[in-house]
């Protein structure tokens, strides 16, 4: 602030005191910019977690609000070449659940007196063939 | 079929109590050949391979109605394991060391005298591999047009995948089987292609930084034609019978040596796993098993999915290529996909064959080509 020569004592006080209250809260607002930009920065990274987004989305959410659109159609053949997951379809889940169910089967490659250190639960009738440690 | 039809049995369902695996195992390898080959009617009429005409007329159905596993049915088709299956199996030569087995506990007493589970091994092996009598043979896929059940599998194989078995006859001459001119001879470079990418793709599943070399695209493409290619030999169920039959004949010999049966102990090959029992086997009767044995049982059962996921057209497109390389559902999803099994065959496969399917098999080229002179 320009001071005035003219001006009395008191008014010069006056003014000194404002200039400082003045800067003090140029330096809060500062602080508070910085913080909430941080604040800001660190929510986009944890979205863009949750979401999986691709690099190149990162870079268009984080810096580029202005030509955002227009990079983004400038930069999208050099996307990822792999394309999103897909739900199954009905009829899919079907065939793909028929596929292990009926090509399920028992696995000989541990023979039951073969396995170390191993104790087996059986019945009266030797039926039962599960194992504990 | 057999290794379905013993899930079966270990799961049990409303007729008959779940058992163990073991006892499974022993109660199909004392059956009578009889039943199991009316098992075998049974599946082939439960898939309803022709639609409009059954599988079985019904003096078919009321005879396998009457053996021992009819109360098992399958649950789910396919029925019975793809030809790839029995392809891998076959080329340990579990076939050719079982006929020598066969011929000599029949001919003479050189390798002992059989013990009774033996000598019932004995009579399901004749019957279902060897074509002996049967009220109903195992084999409606020979005749006196084409008699060797050996060369009819030749025949599909050739005609399915492009590809012969690793050796020739026993006496290591040149095997004679009809080559059908309509063969897929582009299935082993498409089918190796599929594996290097699926390879790609599963080295990238957890790949959020770097760049990602997965090309789903690329992916379902060559799953289409694949799936194109197999199904160009099965149209019409063409190729089915042949492919159920050989399924029970590879399966029945996968279960002779996937347990210390009574073949393997008298036969003095017990081991903890069926490469070594077939390797055993086979110095007993002078005929060497394949020295990738171990890596094809390995795959076997893993090549059986992964051929079906392909064939049936469950990859309608890239979105859906995860399917083919991922092991667990995404999330949402409950189905889970055939990525373990696609692993194991990359595994297994590249062992087998000799061939790294990790790097790509023709790297691009980079060398410039030379400038054409200008000739005035």
């Amino acid at each position: 602030m320009k001071k005035n020569d003219d001006a009395s004592p008191q008014e010069t006080v006056i003014a000194e005191l404002l200039e400082r209250m003045s800067e003090r809260d140029r330096a809060m607002w500062a602080q508070l910019s910085e913080r909430d930009s941080k604040l800001q920065d660190r929510m986009m990274e944890l979205f863009a977690r949750i979401l999986e987004n691709s690099s190149v989305d990162r870079v268009m959410a984080a810096g580029f609000d202005s030509v955002a659109e227009q990079l983004k159609a400038q930069l999208s053949p050099l996307r990822e070449l792999t394309p999103q997951r897909a739900q199954l379809k009905p009829e899919q889940k079907e065939l793909l659940g028929n596929i292990r169910l009926a090509l399920a089967r028992p696995v000989y490659a541990l023979a039951r007196e073969d396995i170390p250190s191993r104790l087996f639960i059986t019945d009266s009738s030797n039926n039962d063939g599960r194992t504990a440690s | 079929m057999i290794p379905l039809l013993l899930q079966r049995m270990v799961a049990g369902n409303g007729s008959n109590a779940p058992m163990t695996k073991e006892d499974a195992a022993l109660r199909v390898l004392r059956a009578d050949p009889f039943d199991l080959s009316l098992y075998m009617e049974q599946v082939w009429d439960a898939s309803n391979p022709w639609v409009t005409i059954p599988g079985a007329g019904p003096a078919r159905r009321k005879l396998y109605a009457t053996g021992e596993f009819f109360t098992y049915p399958p649950t789910a088709l396919p029925g019975w394991d793809h030809l790839g299956y029995s392809y891998v199996i076959e080329n340990t030569r579990i076939v050719q060391i079982l006929r020598r087995v066969v011929r000599e506990y029949r001919s003479g007493e050189g390798l002992g005298l059989p013990s009774i589970d033996t000598q019932r091994w004995l009579d399901v092996t004749e019957t279902l591999m060897f074509g002996a009598g049967n009220p109903t043979t195992t084999w409606l896929s020979t005749s006196t047009v084409r008699q060797d059940p050996e060369a009819v599998r030749r025949n599909a194989y050739w005609r399915y995948f492009g590809l012969d078995l690793a050796f020739g006859t026993e006496d290591n001459r040149p095997p004679v089987y009809d080559k059908a001119n309509a063969a897929n001879t582009g299935f082993v470079r498409l089918f190796e292609e599929l594996l290097y990418e699926l390879w790609q793709a599963i080295t990238n599943v957890r790949n959020i930084s770097g760049a990602n070399a997965a090309d789903d695209d690329r992916i379902y493409r060559i799953a289409e034609e694949l799936g194109y290619v197999l199904r160009s030999r099965r149209q019409k169920s063409t190729l089915r019978r042949e492919e159920l039959a050989a399924a029970l004949v590879l399966g029945w010999a996968h279960l002779t040596v996937s347990v210390n049966s009574s073949l393997v102990s008298d036969m003095s090959a017990t081991a903890t796993n069926a490469a070594t029992r077939l390797q055993l086997i086979g110095e007993r009767v002078g005929l060497p098993a394949h020295s990738k044995s171990s890596a094809f049982f390995s795959m076997a059962d893993d090549l059986s999915i992964l051929l079906y996921t392909i064939e049936l057209g469950l990859v309608t497109g890239p979105e859906y290529a995860w399917i083919l390389y991922l092991e667990q559902p995404p999330t949402g999803m409950t189905q889970k996909p055939v990525g373990e099994e696609a692993r194991r065959v990359i595994t297994e496969w590249a062992a087998a064959t000799g061939k790294d399917l990790k790097t790509r098999a023709k790297p691009i080229e980079i060398a410039p080509r030379p400038r054409l002179a200008v000739v005035n």
